[in-house]
């Protein structure tokens, strides 16, 4: 040890000053000051730097548009299109033995083989649109299916699939009935087109209606189902698309007003790679009158969609063709709208049970003749009456605070009724039937925007039961009026651009085709025209019109004028939201649900309205 | 006798025995100080055995000895076996070299000692002839092979430290007593040992023999061991091995020689290899020639183990009780101590301190040695690394991060560096790291067991880290001082976050950090790094010389030594050249702040010429890098995303998965005291090492909070450098306590209070060791994905195809890849599933794979929906998307990386012809449906089908070539036959058909082709161009210079002193060990009293201006 203690060398070294040396300090001091002072630098740079986390202030990233709703791709982008719910068989697909007899009744028709045995008809055709100036190859690769029964033997393997070039001319569209190409209960088929400007939609057409809407773009590994019945008259056929080639597992939990519901085979049903699986809620979920979905794929994707068939032997009838939401949203938009009426209560289940088949229609048109509760203003005999309610689905697992606001778009200025506030607990729905709430005015044209106010993301659906004008069946008692059903979703994007597609094939048999265009921003006013042919002629009345701040512009597009007409456009200077209504002769509503948007330039409402009010909203 | 005193027996009757062959200088000194003694019944017997006479110069010094001349005698023992023959009546002989001066009194206190312990032979202190308070000698031991080992370390200085020593196995000749009748029993010195090994000769007898052997250290001799230099003929180490063989053969009985002799022959080879490595092949003839020479004398050697044989009683088992256990160890001791202990040592040169062998002594008292207190911290400290280390080094190291398996075996390895193609990515020209041969080579070594290469090579870096630490420190002097640093440095969470998050470079940086940091100490040329700069600087270190390594070397040596030590940590961490500069730079600076330019232009040098000799020994990366864009990112560091870490979380050394804790912080605390009590060199490196940690924090600092964008290395290894340096400034700071607190005052002032507050401080940081050690792996996974992509690695190996990683960078096999965007990356390995050691830093080799990142970009665009099919043309078979390190992983990752992430998969997901396959939940595969095979046929047109194929449907390729690996592919082929191989187009590529070359094409604009005109055997190969060969051939021959001037450094002799009065880089002159002190003192002269450390006290001079940081003590 080179020091020693001081003591031990006898003291004959003087005993050292207690502390730092002084001069030893000085000497040190340049260091200490310069280290010290740099760490603390940089301490306190810390402290006044605090978005130096990345973990905070970061923006949950956008959701593309094509996996919010059914998207165009514009230019040489190419696109696939996933058109799951539909039937192959000329019979059908045919539902469980073991369900309630329901689907059968109809005007004029026989019912099933006997009793307990059904067969949902829902005759799938794709058809291709090409609103482009160069022609397209479309590769239709059709995938036969099956119902899964809830008992009874297993649905059959899927064979393999079949695949299909459709070429799609310029400005042309092409159809492809499936049934035409393999040969299976149900079919679904996947679109693979090698460029843009193509929007592709799938048509269901069955005995007791038909309806039509665009494919999904994008598969998903959850999707949710607002509302569906499983009412002795309805049939819900939920359609399962596993496109890829991967197996999937899937699990689903249903809600209905008696709570939630997680039947044993819907945990873990398997779908496999490559196949459709079609399920009937109404194995599982029996009499319910609004059932709400959630089915989760454990791994991989599918594309789900729904086919409801109602029989009108509870008042309602007709086709209804949804896809399912693949996500919730805070904002969705009903851009076409009216009611009058509300929408026909549902007898409780069981009170009819045994009632002639034969009597329905007729028991169905008493109780059309506005005996249901919360009865309006009765229309005209020879005017039809619309009913709508929105369906509001929270998938989620918090409550979702939400308004519905009916914005009028009536060329009169028309008070903005107030939103109906909606408080929804997790994993619950709640309806609200415009017919029926004194502050909407009876046919008032409308647009309805559901928006979430806390945040907590919900699905939204529409559905219509327009009747039509009093007519007297052969052998009734008295007049009815016939059922017309439709389900749709609203829409989640605004864009400058949208496909209405396949215009020919839903005007057919007298239908008229109206496009109502909704201008979501507040301030600004767009100018949106209505082409439908590849020269850029304008049809109907968008010629071009300026729709207001919040407003609407309808145009009836008149098939008969244009008989060649295979699909339209409206082009707007700014993000617009398109829905076409397809009425039938008697001014049902047949089919009613947004258009295709083109990606380019679309925006998210759910961003919009995160800026603010929608126009025409409370407030905006 | 004095009328007054009380009769008493006789004193043995002593001869002393002064041997001259031929006379030495010094004989007429020598034989002064015999004449001196003060005992009385002493007769002296000079054996002249030159051929001079040395009679008349022998009476006219000492006119009553007695002179016997025996010319030719034959060497010392048979001149002084003489003894035998002409004497008679004596009861011990002392045989006495004529360069061994015995101070007065010390051939009565050999008797006594032999009187008192009924030794046989005693032997005195030898001191240094010319300066008489340093030891040469005093006693030694062996190991079992013979080889010397001394008690005491050259140069040292006698405080009496090691008086207590008592039984020894042998002292060295110079001045030995031994008792008559035993020496005549044993038969005297054996003849065959002319010089050198005759005293470990006779003392091993004796103990044969049942004789005790023991030291004096009453009896102090100066010894100037000039002997055995006047010997003609073969050099001192070929004498010493030939008798040290000799020794061995006729000492052992039969039984125990049988087991010894194999392992004397394996390290005399190993001995003789390592001598040829270091360019000695001096020293390697002696090693192999001793046992030559010894064969030669076979009836000699039979007829000495018979002489042995008639006098042994006792067992080998009592006479190896005194000798030193192990082999290596003592063995290395040698080569440090030089030649066999003795002969060939450079005096004063540093020699290095032994262990104390079997019995008392003090050692403790040597503050650079170990003491208990320190041997049981180290203990702890290496217990607390083993336990943490349990599981990764008893099951095996999971595949986490940059720690990827090896990827093939050792010849695969070796083969991938020496070949020049890289199967990374979609393959290209370039150089595999050369961490695969390293990987490749210590396999080999290891008997091919690659499995305990890698475990050794990444659970082995914390040890050799916390070693660094410890060694950094060794020139302090202080044993606690360099268990301080080691203590410190094992107590920040780098390491264990580094294990946690698979940072291989992180752990390469800490395991090199200090190494390089004491590199570049060393080079500076400064005290304590270096010898005293000028004679009359006084003592440096406390003990005297206490580390070899404060040698003098010259300059450049430091910095080919510097170079290799990064290169080493460049092996894993490309960016390590940078960290060498950095530290060079923070020392630079910190010298500036110190107030001290003395070897600032020595580390500037050092720094830079070490970054430029490591990038030659790296050299086949150093040319890609110079060659190719890409190559920069991987040798500057990728511009990976930042955590946004504080300055606070910076000073913990935060730089993963564990948490702050306040405790961490304290290591900051310890680091202080040396800055606020340290004096001298102690506070100049404190300042130096804080310098440095506070470079590294800075640069850290300003690119986690955006200050500083562009590339940047790994956090953690830069902050390595700042544990480093931090550690350097404990360590210090214990050496202040040593220096600077202890005896200043014994009253609890702030001094005092500082150094309580540094060392409570130090042991709270020594929590974080002990939480990570808990689960056995440092935090690491127990699993990994190698396990679950056992199925994916069989099919693409199988059929050669290639796995696409893609995900964040940090998941990634490897943690590097392509940017895909400012989240994700990818990279690809070829024939395996998970990248091995080979496709490391695979922006070094990017050839054509940016066309992976264009197809995923397809996918993430919803331009394709069939994205297998546009990955088959480039050999894609599966997608794999980490989303956690392991199976078991649950770190929380980037969120918006995550995101990122979330939507790959989604967009993969929705692929019409990629099938997820289920391995686990941490991993997202997906298995192409179109086949993918590394080679195939192509249409007519040259392409792949599949790019032509009708959309829809899923056509797949034609495997072609289906034997092989990534390098080699071989089948057979049709005429006409257009084959492609999906990797980069390369000139180096050559399809032969029966040994006829094929036409080589280009297909796609980016993959080779070839035709084929007709049918037959086709072989596929990559040819390594020549200059790639001479390319490695030269890294392989720098690489050799290195580690033999590494060698040379460490156990080679040191350079010639630089001409007194002219200061080259402040080193000392040699010879005078770390202690010139000017004029020896005069011949004779105590130790001084009160001396301590060896040195002169040093000199109080509180009160007194001190230079900061002038590094030198007096």
């Amino acid at each position: 040890m080179t020091a020693e203690p001081a003591h031990a060398r006898g003291g004959r070294r003087r005993r050292a000053r207690v502390g730092l040396d002084r001069g030893a300090l000085l000497r040190r001091l340049p260091a200490l000051l310069a280290l010290g002072g740099l760490i603390a630098a940089g301490v306190a740079a810390d402290g006044g730097d605090a978005g130096g986390d990345p973990s905070t202030g970061v923006t949950p990233a956008a959701v593309p548009a094509h996996r919010l709703m059914p998207v165009a791709a514009a230019g040489d982008g190419g696109a696939t299109w996933y058109c799951a719910a539909g039937t192959a068989g000329d019979d059908g697909a045919e539902l469980s033995p073991a369900a309630p007899v329901a689907g059968a009744a109809d005007e004029g028709s026989e019912g099933g083989d006997g009793p307990g045995e059904r067969a949902l008809t829902a005759d799938h055709v794709v058809v291709v649109t090409n609103t482009g100036a160069e022609g397209r190859t479309a590769v239709v690769t059709v995938v036969g299916g099956d119902v899964a029964r809830a008992a009874g033997p297993a649905a059959a393997t899927p064979g393999e699939p079949v695949v299909q070039e459709l070429e799609v001319p310029a400005h042309g569209q092409a159809t492809l009935r499936l049934g035409d190409v393999v040969d299976a209960p149900l079919a679904a088929a996947v679109v693979e087109v090698d460029g843009g400007d193509v929007a592709v939609e799938h048509r269901v057409r069955g005995d007791h209606g038909a309806d039509a809407v665009p494919c999904s773009t994008s598969p998903s590994p959850r999707w949710h189902l607002a509302w569906g019945a499983t009412t002795r008259d309805a049939v819900h056929l939920v359609v399962l698309f596993n496109p890829f080639p991967s197996p999937a597992i899937v699990d689903a939990v249903f809600m209905t007003e008696s709570g939630a519901r997680e039947p044993v085979r819907f945990q873990g049903l398997p779908v496999p790679a490559r196949s459709v699986v079609g399920v009937e809620l109404g194995d599982d979920v029996r009499r319910a009158e609004r059932v709400s979905a959630t089915v989760e794929v454990r791994s991989g994707s599918i594309v789900v969609e729904h086919v409801q068939v109602y029989d009108g032997s509870l008042g309602r009838r007709g086709v209804s063709l949804t896809p399912g939401a693949p996500g919730p949203g805070t904002t969705w938009v009903f851009a076409g709208g009216e009611a009058a009426v509300p929408v026909p209560a549902t007898p409780p289940p069981g009170g009819d049970d045994g009632e002639d088949d034969g009597d329905r229609d007729e028991d169905a048109g008493d109780a059309e003749d506005g005996d249901e509760d919360g009865g309006s203003e009765e229309a005209a005999p020879d005017e039809p009456v619309p009913a709508e309610q929105i369906v509001v689905y929270n998938p989620g697992g918090e409550r979702a605070e939400v308004d519905v606001s009916v914005v009028p778009v009536a060329d009169e200025p028309q008070p903005v009724p107030p939103p109906f506030g909606l408080s929804i607990r997790a994993g619950g729905h709640q309806v609200v039937d415009l017919g029926a709430e004194a502050r909407v005015p009876a046919d008032l044209p409308h647009v309805t925007v559901v928006r979430s106010t806390n945040g907590v993301p919900v699905v939204a659906q529409r559905v219509t039961v327009d009747r039509g004008p009093e007519v007297r069946p052969p052998g009734a008692r008295r007049p009815v009026r016939r059922s017309e059903v439709t389900a749709t979703l609203g829409a989640r994007v605004a864009a400058p651009t949208w496909h209405v597609p396949a215009v020919a094939e839903v005007a057919a048999d007298g239908a008229t085709v109206a496009v109502a265009v909704y201008n979501p921003d507040p301030a600004r006013a767009v100018e949106a025209r209505l082409v439908g042919d590849g020269a850029g002629d304008v049809v109907g009345d968008l010629d071009p019109v300026e729709v207001p701040p919040g407003g609407r512009a309808t145009v009836e597009v008149d098939a008969e004028a244009v008989p060649d007409l295979a699909w339209a456009v409206v082009e707007a200077d700014g993000p617009v939201v398109v829905e076409r209504v397809v009425r039938l002769p008697d001014g049902r509503r047949a089919s009613a649900g947004p258009g295709v948007p083109v990606g380019e330039g679309a925006v998210r409402l759910d961003d919009l309205a995160a800026r603010g009010p929608l126009g025409g909203e409370s407030g905006g | 006798m004095e009328p007054e005193e009380q009769p008493r027996a006789p004193l043995p009757v002593v001869v002393v025995l002064v041997t001259c062959d031929p006379p030495g200088d010094r004989l007429d000194e020598v034989l002064r100080a015999i004449g001196s003694q003060d005992y009385p019944n002493l007769a002296v017997l000079v054996v002249d055995a030159g051929t001079a006479d040395v009679t008349e110069r022998v009476r006219a010094v000492l006119p009553e000895a007695t002179v016997h001349r025996v010319p030719g005698a034959g060497g010392f023992g048979a001149a002084a076996n003489t003894v035998l023959d002409i004497v008679a009546g004596a009861a011990y002989y002392v045989f006495a070299h004529d360069d061994a001066a015995p101070e007065p009194g010390a051939v009565r206190a050999l008797v006594a000692a032999a009187e008192r312990w009924q030794a046989d032979i005693v032997g005195p202190k030898l001191v240094d002839w010319d300066d008489p308070r340093r030891f040469a000698q005093f006693g030694m031991t062996v190991d079992r092979v013979g080889v010397a080992l001394p008690y005491v370390q050259r140069g040292e200085l006698d405080q009496g430290q090691h008086d207590g020593l008592r039984d020894v196995f042998a002292v060295p000749g110079g001045f030995t007593l031994v008792r008559a009748d035993r020496f005549a029993e044993v038969g005297g010195f054996d003849e065959a040992i002319d010089v050198l090994g005759d005293d470990l000769s006779l003392a091993w007898r004796t103990r044969v023999a049942g004789g005790r052997v023991v030291v004096a250290a009453g009896a102090r001799v100066r010894h100037a061991e000039a002997f055995a230099t006047r010997t003609a003929g073969p050099t001192a180490s070929r004498l010493a091995a030939r008798h040290r063989v000799r020794v061995v053969l006729t000492s052992y009985r039969l039984p125990t020689l049988v087991a010894v002799l194999p392992q004397a022959l394996l390290l005399s080879l190993v001995e003789a290899v390592g001598a040829l490595v270091t360019a000695r092949p001096g020293r390697a003839r002696a090693a192999l020639g001793a046992w030559l020479w010894n064969l030669w004398r076979l009836p000699s050697l039979v007829a000495a183990r018979r002489h042995v044989a008639r006098f042994r009683r006792v067992r080998d088992r009592e006479v190896v009780r005194y000798q030193v256990r192990g082999l290596v160890g003592p063995r290395l001791r040698l080569l440090r101590v030089g030649g066999d202990g003795r002969a060939g040592a450079v005096h004063g040169s540093g020699s290095r301190r032994v262990a104390a062998v079997p019995v008392r002594g003090r050692m403790d008292t040597d503050p650079a040695a170990w003491s208990p207190g320190t041997a049981l911290v180290a203990t702890a400290l290496a217990a607390v690394v083993l336990f943490g280390s349990r599981h990764l080094l008893t099951r095996v190291v999971p595949v986490v991060g940059e720690m990827v398996p090896a990827g093939g075996d050792a010849g695969d390895l070796l083969r991938s560096w020496a070949g020049g193609w890289r199967g990374v990515g979609l393959g290209a020209e370039g150089a595999t790291p050369s961490l695969a041969a390293a990987l490749g080579l210590l396999g080999t070594v290891l008997g091919g067991h690659l499995g305990l290469a890698r475990t050794l090579a990444t659970v082995g870096l914390v040890p050799l880290g916390i070693l660094g630490a410890h060694r950094l420190l060794g020139p302090s002097g202080s044993k606690r001082a360099q268990v301080a640093a080691a203590v410190a440095y094992a107590a920040l969470p780098l390491p264990y976050d580094a294990f946690a998050e698979g940072r291989w470079g992180a752990l390469a940086a800490y395991a090199g950090a200090p190494w390089v940091l004491g590199r570049l100490a060393r080079a500076s040329g400064v005290a304590p790094f270096a010898p005293a700069a000028e004679p009359g600087e006084g003592p440096i270190l406390p003990g005297g010389a206490a580390d070899d390594l404060v040698v003098h070397h010259r300059l450049w040596k430091h910095v080919v030594v510097t170079g290799a030590v990064t290169a080493l940590a460049g092996l894993v961490l490309p960016q390590a050249p940078v960290l060498l500069v950095l530290a060079g730079a923070g020392l630079v600076v910190g010298s500036l702040l110190a107030g001290e330019v003395r070897g600032v232009l020595r580390l500037a040098v050092a720094t830079v010429g070490g970054a430029v000799v490591a990038a030659a020994l790296l050299l086949p990366t150093t040319l890609d890098v110079l060659r190719t864009d890409g190559a920069v990112q991987a040798w500057f560091g990728a511009s990976a995303r930042t955590a946004g870490l504080s300055a606070t979380e910076l000073l913990g050394f935060r730089s993963g998965p564990l948490e702050l804790r306040p405790l961490a912080l304290g290591v900051l605390g310890a680091a202080a005291v040396p800055v606020l009590v340290g004096r001298r060199w102690r506070l100049g490196w404190a300042v130096r090492g804080w310098t440095t940690a506070v470079v590294a924090w800075g640069a850290v600092w300003a690119h986690e909070q955006g200050r500083v964008t562009g590339r940047f290395p790994d956090r953690a290894a830069v902050l390595a450098v700042a544990a480093a340096g931090l550690a350097l400034a404990v360590g210090l700071g214990v050496a202040a306590i040593e220096h600077d607190v202890r005896g200043r005052s014994w009253r609890f002032g702030l001094r005092r209070l500082v150094v309580a507050v540094g060392l409570a401080a130090l042991a709270g940081a020594s929590v974080t060791p002990l939480e990570a050690a808990l689960d056995g792996r440092w935090g690491m996974r127990r699993d990994d994905f190698s396990g679950v992509l056992r199925p994916v690695d069989d099919d693409v190996a199988a059929a050669p195809s290639r796995v696409l990683w893609v995900g964040q960078s940090e998941l990634l096999p490897g943690r590097d890849g392509w940017w895909l965007d400012d989240h994700l990356a990818y990279t690809a390995s070829t024939g395996a599933a998970v990248p091995g050691v080979g496709d490391l830093w695979p922006a070094t080799a990017a050839g054509a794979s940016d066309r992976l990142g264009d197809a995923l970009d397809l996918a993430r665009r919803r331009a394709t929906s069939r994205l297998g099919r546009v990955l088959a043309p480039l050999g894609v078979r599966y997608v794999a998307v980490p989303r956690h390190r392991a199976p078991t992983d649950d770190l929380p990752a980037d969120p918006a990386a995550d995101r990122a992430v979330d939507e790959l998969v989604t967009a993969l997901s929705e692929q019409l012809d990629l099938e997820q396959v289920g391995v686990d939940r941490g991993i997202v595969v997906f298995r192409n449906t179109v086949v993918a095979p590394l080679r195939y046929l192509a249409e007519p047109d040259g392409e792949g089908a599949a790019p032509g194929a009708a959309a829809g449907a899923d056509p797949g390729l034609r495997p072609a070539l289906p034997g092989g690996d990534v390098r080699t592919a071989s089948g057979r082929l049709t005429a006409g036959a257009t084959v492609v191989q999906a990797a980069t187009a390369s000139d180096r590529w050559e399809l032969t058909v029966d040994g006829e070359r094929a036409e080589r094409g280009v297909a796609d604009g980016w993959a080779d082709r070839f035709t084929v005109d007709r049918a037959g055997e086709a072989r596929l190969v990559h040819r390594t161009a020549g200059a790639d060969r001479v390319v490695r051939a030269v890294q392989v021959a720098l690489w050799v210079v290195a580690v033999g001037v590494a060698l040379r450094m460490r156990f080679g002799t040191p350079n010639p002193p630089a001409r007194p009065g002219r200061r080259r880089g402040g080193a000392a002159p040699e010879g005078q060990g770390s202690a010139a002190t000017g004029a020896p003192p005069e011949p004779g002269a105590p130790a001084p009293e009160g001396a301590t450390g060896g040195a002169p006290p040093e000199p109080d001079r509180r009160g007194e201006p001190e230079p900061v940081g002038s590094g030198v003590d007096a």
